[in-house]
């Protein structure tokens, strides 16, 4: 008896991961098709996109550390979208987290390790508040909270940008703020490569996130109240309370995100441009089925296609953006549920039928 | 002889697997009153989804006046003259009976003509003989009022077929002969109907024959003089059903629900409960009856404080929780089993086991907030077991367990809760009889516990049975108390919902 269930959930779960599978294989398919077209030499230009990345030990540790945002933004939309709220703010929380983490940086001189501390502990204060803004407004405007969150995104660039050029600019040279000082940065944790310490945080969130979601009551209310928002209520959880706190933690984590890749990855601020990591981290929360576990694996595969396609455009006559015609494929296909739903529909039914028949069988015996 | 309809190895099976018809076979001749009974879940309302166009056949064929039907959508069924009377109403409930009549017609023209349309409707209602208001808003109207109204409908868009999906669920008995007497006749004017139902005495009443189904099965169709009722009942459960219990003598103890003059105003402005005063004490189960949309749901969500009452207060165990949260009303003692089941009692996705723990989840984490697996999934075994869930395990998604066992998860969970309050909104609806008597002995079970309860529901046979009092609401107010129970007949009850018979000095 036991066994035979864990059958049935192997088979749903092996559903979703050949969903998941095919749309890899038929969105590589496609772009290698586009390559096939407009490039004068394909061959170098899909080994180089496929397997660039491992060629040299620097564009391998490059992978990693492009991931690492990335699984930052996957992490705190989880908490956002499992909530049962589109809550898709997580580049105001990013963007204004790196900014808080620049003015710590720059303007309170502190001992290492506590300085490094203490910027990032102030981006997720700042970046959990951000997320929890559109829900607060929805509550008393009715207006759709996605709708909130995307212009809290914008919102929130022009006003992390207008702090940096107003107190933290550099006056010369190339737009940019004051450099860091280097107790506030998080050094490098391989020699040669620019891996840096931000990857030991990421692991860390990830676990406590996995934790927080699958073992706590908190993670379980949190799954009720996305589930059957009215059937939470009814039982009695406090669901405006849960949702908020579920925001600010999502928010948290996207803003620690974007300290760690402002004060990891560069030397002073320089993002005047929208940093866009709420897109990426959709396709990765999709990718990986809501389920934090996979947020990390799908997160380095959607890094190191990129730092392929930056290789690829290097060594050959494509642009880097062919990537996105591969993540369009791949989002359409992850996100259409009707995608090979044929295969559990023939399943489901062949499934209930012998029940059906055994059930009979059983009534005549 | 042809038949008109014919409906030849019909299979359906819903997204997700649930095998709702298996090799369905039966035919309807022209002129009779064609009964389809079986529990609810037998799959009554999928076949006449299908039939009316709106479900798609997975296999098998459907034939009318001989030829294959292949409908893709409830218009086509409408040109080949089938019409549907839905279980609930499709009626817009802000515009008038005219305006209801007309909507939804081709050859309406773009602007309305208030006055024909009033005059048109009222023709049709004379020709059938049913008597409507066409200028009142439906939201105005009566329930039977209502009905006729669907009915109207699909003879004003010349019908042949009619299919009536369990149009006496919110009728009073007198509003249930008058709709049969409509009915009869119809029949005499040549009409083909399919009257589906569970109560039985109705089918023997009004239909010629009677298809029995039973779980997504037919298992035979009968000339209805041919057989009793209580053959019926065989064939559709396998075994008899009794209502009646022994009820063990238990003595009042203090009182745990205090209302004191309840008002509510909708958002039409339309007063939906007026001054209502009651209360409930430990060791009884005090049963309210009334007509679907007299004011039992507001009362409700009210006490259980899923909406705030503009007048009036209500006191659990001697707290005003009038303005209390959920939460709070909870955790002074109140536990509430709900109306719709799969809106309000249970999260369809996930599993038994976190369906079983929502309302009491924290006394199964430790102090830092970390659940502890093994308590949790002793406490669904045991529960699983003690309320006879029929599941795989405690692991399976709710949502694919039938209605009766998704209520029995819900029943254990609130009834394990150790509340000093049960409130019990349609506990046994669109249960299985199997179900509905076990769910019953669980209640009694409580009732001996001591515990005060509530319980609402349409099915006057289940409040007879079950409660010490019953209060009976009409128009937002409490029409009558009956506390002589086991000698009160559905006729009685039936008098007071409908408004006709009224105890003075009442609330």
């Amino acid at each position: 008896m036991e066994k035979k269930n864990q059958k049935k959930f192997d088979i749903m779960d092996y559903f979703s991961a050949i969903r998941i599978a095919a749309a890899l294989l038929l969105s590589l398919l496609i772009v290698f098709v586009i390559i096939l077209f407009v490039s004068e030499m394909p061959g170098v230009a899909i080994q180089k996109l496929m397997t660039g990345p491992l060629e040299t030990k620097r564009s391998f540790f490059n992978v990693i550390v492009r991931g690492i945002p990335l699984v930052f933004t996957g992490l705190g939309l989880t908490l956002c979208l499992k909530s049962g709220i589109f809550n898709i703010s997580s580049d105001a929380s990013f963007y204004m987290g790196a900014v808080v983490a620049t003015a710590i940086a720059i303007s309170w001189p502190l001992p290492n390790i506590i300085h490094q501390f203490a910027l990032i502990a102030a981006a997720a204060v700042v970046g959990g508040l951000i997320s929890m803004l559109p829900v607060i407004v929805n509550k008393y405007t009715r207006v759709n909270p996605v709708v909130l969150a995307i212009m809290a995104n914008s919102i929130f660039y022009y006003f992390g940008l207008s702090i940096i050029s107003s107190f933290f600019l550099e006056k010369s040279g190339s737009w940019g703020s004051y450099k860091f000082p280097d107790d506030a940065r998080l050094g490098t944790m391989i020699k040669g490569t620019s891996l840096h310490y931000g990857f030991v945080i990421v692991i860390v969130v990830t676990i406590f996130v996995i934790f927080l979601m699958n073992k706590t009551s908190f993670g379980y209310k949190v799954r009720v109240t996305g589930s059957n928002p009215a059937f939470a209520k009814t039982s009695g959880l406090r669901t405006s309370f849960i949702i908020l706190m579920a925001q600010f933690i999502g928010g948290a984590i996207a803003g620690m995100g974007g300290a760690i890749e402002m004060v990891g990855v560069y030397k002073r601020f320089q993002w005047q441009t929208q940093t866009n990591y709420v897109w990426d981290g959709l396709l990765i929360y999709m990718l990986a089925n809501g389920n934090p576990v996979f947020i990390p694996i799908t997160a380095f595969f959607i890094a190191y296609l990129r730092v392929g396609a930056e290789i690829m455009s290097r060594s050959s006559d494509l642009d880097p953006e062919i990537v996105t015609f591969l993540q369009g494929i791949i989002i359409l296909l992850v996100a259409s549920q009707r995608f090979l739903y044929f295969l559990k529909k023939r399943h489901d039914q062949k499934l209930s039928l012998q029940q059906a028949e055994a059930e009979e069988g059983g009534a005549a015996a | 002889m042809g038949h008109l309809l014919e409906v030849k190895d019909v299979t359906k099976i819903y997204e997700g697997g649930v095998l709702a018809n298996h090799n369905v076979n039966f035919t309807v001749d022209e002129g009779e009153i064609h009964a389809l009974v079986g529990e609810n879940g037998a799959g009554k309302s999928t076949l006449m989804k299908m039939l009316y166009g709106l479900e798609d056949v997975t296999s098998g064929h459907i034939y009318l006046n001989g030829e294959e039907l292949k409908l893709s959508s409830s218009k086509e069924a409408i040109e080949h003259g089938i019409g549907m009377v839905h279980q609930h109403f499709m009626l817009v409930d802000s515009l008038t009976g005219a305006e209801n009549m007309m909507l939804g017609l081709e050859k309406t023209s773009f602007i309305t003509n208030r006055k024909r349309d009033i005059e048109i409707t009222n023709e049709v209602a004379q020709k059938y003989n049913f008597e409507i208001d066409a200028s009142r808003r439906v939201r105005d109207m009566s329930v039977g009022m209502k009905q006729k109204l669907e009915i109207l409908k699909i003879l004003y868009r010349s019908a042949k077929l009619i299919i009536l999906d369990e149009p006496t669920a919110v009728l009073t008995p007198q509003e249930t002969e008058e709709l049969f007497e409509r009915l009869l006749e119809l029949k005499k004017r040549g009409m083909t109907m399919i009257f589906i139902s569970h109560k039985l005495n109705e089918v023997k009443r009004i239909s010629d024959r009677i298809t029995v189904l039973k779980g997504g099965v037919t298992k035979g169709t009968y000339l209805t003089k041919d057989v009793t009722e209580e053959d019926i009942s065989n064939l559709m459960v396998g075994r008899e059903i009794s209502f009646e219990y022994d009820k063990e003598e238990v003595k009042l103890g203090e009182e745990v629900l205090r209302v004191e003059n309840l008002k509510y105003v909708d958002k039409f402005k339309i007063p939906k409960l007026s001054g209502v005063s009651f209360k409930v004490s430990r060791g009884e189960i005090v049963g309210v009856a009334g007509v679907e949309g007299n004011g039992q749901s507001e009362m409700i969500s009210i006490i259980t404080g899923n909406m705030v009452a503009i007048d009036g207060k209500v006191f659990l165990n001697g707290h005003d929780i009038t303005r209390e949260s959920i939460t709070n009303i909870r955790k002074l003692g109140m536990s509430h089993v709900p109306e719709d089941r799969m809106l309000d009692g249970c999260a369809p996705e996930m599993s038994v086991q976190e369906n079983l723990t929502v309302s009491n989840i924290d006394s199964f984490a430790n102090k830092t907030g970390m659940i502890q697996k093994s308590k949790i999934k002793e406490f669904c075994k045991n529960q699983i077991v003690e309320f006879n869930v029929k599941t795989k395990d405690e692991n399976q998604s709710i949502g694919s367990l039938s209605g009766g066992n998704i209520q029995k998860v819900i029943v254990a969970r609130e009834f394990k809760a150790n509340s000093d309050l049960l409130i019990l909104n349609q506990p046994t609806r669109g249960v299985d009889v199997g179900a509905i008597s076990f769910i019953h002995s669980k209640i009694l079970e409580m009732r001996s516990d001591n515990k005060a309860i509530l319980l609402v529901s349409a099915d006057l046979n289940e409040l007879i049975s079950l409660s010490d009092r019953i209060i009976i609401m009409h128009k937002g107010k409490i029409a009558g108390i009956l506390s002589n129970v086991p000698k009160v007949t559905e006729q009685e009850l039936g008098l007071y919902m409908l408004g006709l018979k009224k105890q003075e000095g009442l609330g």
